[in-house]
């Protein structure tokens, strides 16, 4: 979607909030490839996602057009969700898959969330590489694991990461050279 | 040097991409009607909480509006029409008992847990939810305690006498 789409969407939107639904339509797949992709976890992404999805519907009315293009802020609140995230996980360090494994709440039945998770982590768990460095990537300080992710994952500009991110292009680029460093150290005292 | 390949291989390496993403209508759905049950709810409750609104002005400051008297008035006559007397009473307590039901599903959700046998019920704030709720529940207690001043209380003083 072009910029100046968005920005007519973005109107639609503010006449008619159904028109959400477009906007729903358009970036949810990237948005959750974005969380899966940091996070690595099927069920994880999905609470990521749609708490993102939820915070952008609650707030698409006071969002005021300046500098930042719709897709940037939905990364942005991506981001604050999946930091918020890791700073709880921090705290009650169990995974969700390790409770399932050890049958301590019941996983849910239908058909459709088992295949779907069951495709989604076979997919994950196929690139062997990506996960060594997304693993690796977790152990690094947030800011570090934000603009990494969002270069090498996501395959976006520099300009663009300052836009998601909120900051200039020169600590963009700092972040990355500083990251990268660390990255590969952890890499190398990981083998 | 050593950098560089590092970073080459960064940028050369294969992520996942998930196409088939399934849940993503369910989500959808339950993300774009989340505003509905308050919605509606606000509709319900417009005419019992002017109604009440007028009848306090009336009682308590004795201004009496043209159109409220038109409007009680009105009232009284369906009341006397055998099928219509129905429709005041379901407008007046029956739509607020109604809110009160659909905001409370939208905010409570209930799960039975097999293994323990417990029902376990999570509520979710959603401040605005809740106020249509409380506002609900006092709209149907005026009422009733009306309908109990104005019959029962009122026969029993009749057969008092």
């Amino acid at each position: 979607m072009t910029i100046d789409e968005e920005r007519l969407l973005l109107l639609e939107i503010k006449r008619d909030l159904r028109n959400f639904g477009i906007l729903f339509d358009t970036y949810y797949k990237p948005i959750f490839n974005y969380i899966c992709r940091r996070v690595a976890e099927y069920d994880v992404s999905r609470d990521i996602a749609s708490e993102t999805f939820l915070k952008a519907y609650l707030n698409i009315n006071s969002f005021i057009w300046k500098k930042i293009s719709i897709s940037s802020w939905l990364y942005r609140i991506a981001t604050n969700e999946i930091n918020l995230y890791f700073r709880k996980a921090k705290n009650y360090p169990v995974s969700l898959d390790k409770l399932l494994e050890n049958n301590m709440f019941d996983r849910p039945e239908t058909d459709n969330y088992l295949t779907e998770k069951e495709l989604i982590e076979k997919e994950l768990h196929f690139h062997h590489e990506y996960m060594e460095v997304q693993k690796n990537l977790t152990k690094l300080d947030s800011k570090y694991q934000e603009v990494l992710s969002l270069r090498y994952f996501e395959k976006k500009t520099i300009i663009e990461i300052a836009d998601i991110l909120n900051k200039k292009e020169g600590t963009i680029k700092s972040l990355l050279s500083r990251g990268i460093n660390k990255l590969r150290d952890s890499l190398n005292n990981a083998t | 040097m050593k950098e560089d390949k590092f970073e080459k291989r960064l940028d050369d390496l294969q992520v996942p991409h998930i196409n088939d993403i399934r849940h993503q209508q369910i989500l959808k759905f339950a993300l774009l009607n989340s505003r509905k049950s308050s919605q509606i709810g606000v509709a319900f409750i417009v005419i019992p909480c002017l109604f009440l609104f007028f009848q306090f002005i009336k009682e308590w400051f004795g201004l009496d509006f043209h159109f409220f008297s038109t409007f009680e008035g009105f009232m009284s006559h369906l009341d006397k029409i055998p099928l219509l007397k129905w429709i005041f009473p379901i407008v007046l307590v029956g739509l607020p008992i109604v809110t009160i039901m659909i905001n409370s599903l939208s905010i409570v959700h209930f799960h039975w847990d097999k293994i323990n046998k417990e029902l376990l019920i999570s509520l979710k704030f959603k401040l605005f939810n809740i106020i249509l709720i409380l506002i609900s529940i006092f709209i149907v207690l005026v009422f009733l305690f009306y309908l109990v001043h104005e019959n029962i209380y009122e026969q029993v003083l009749r057969s008092l006498d």
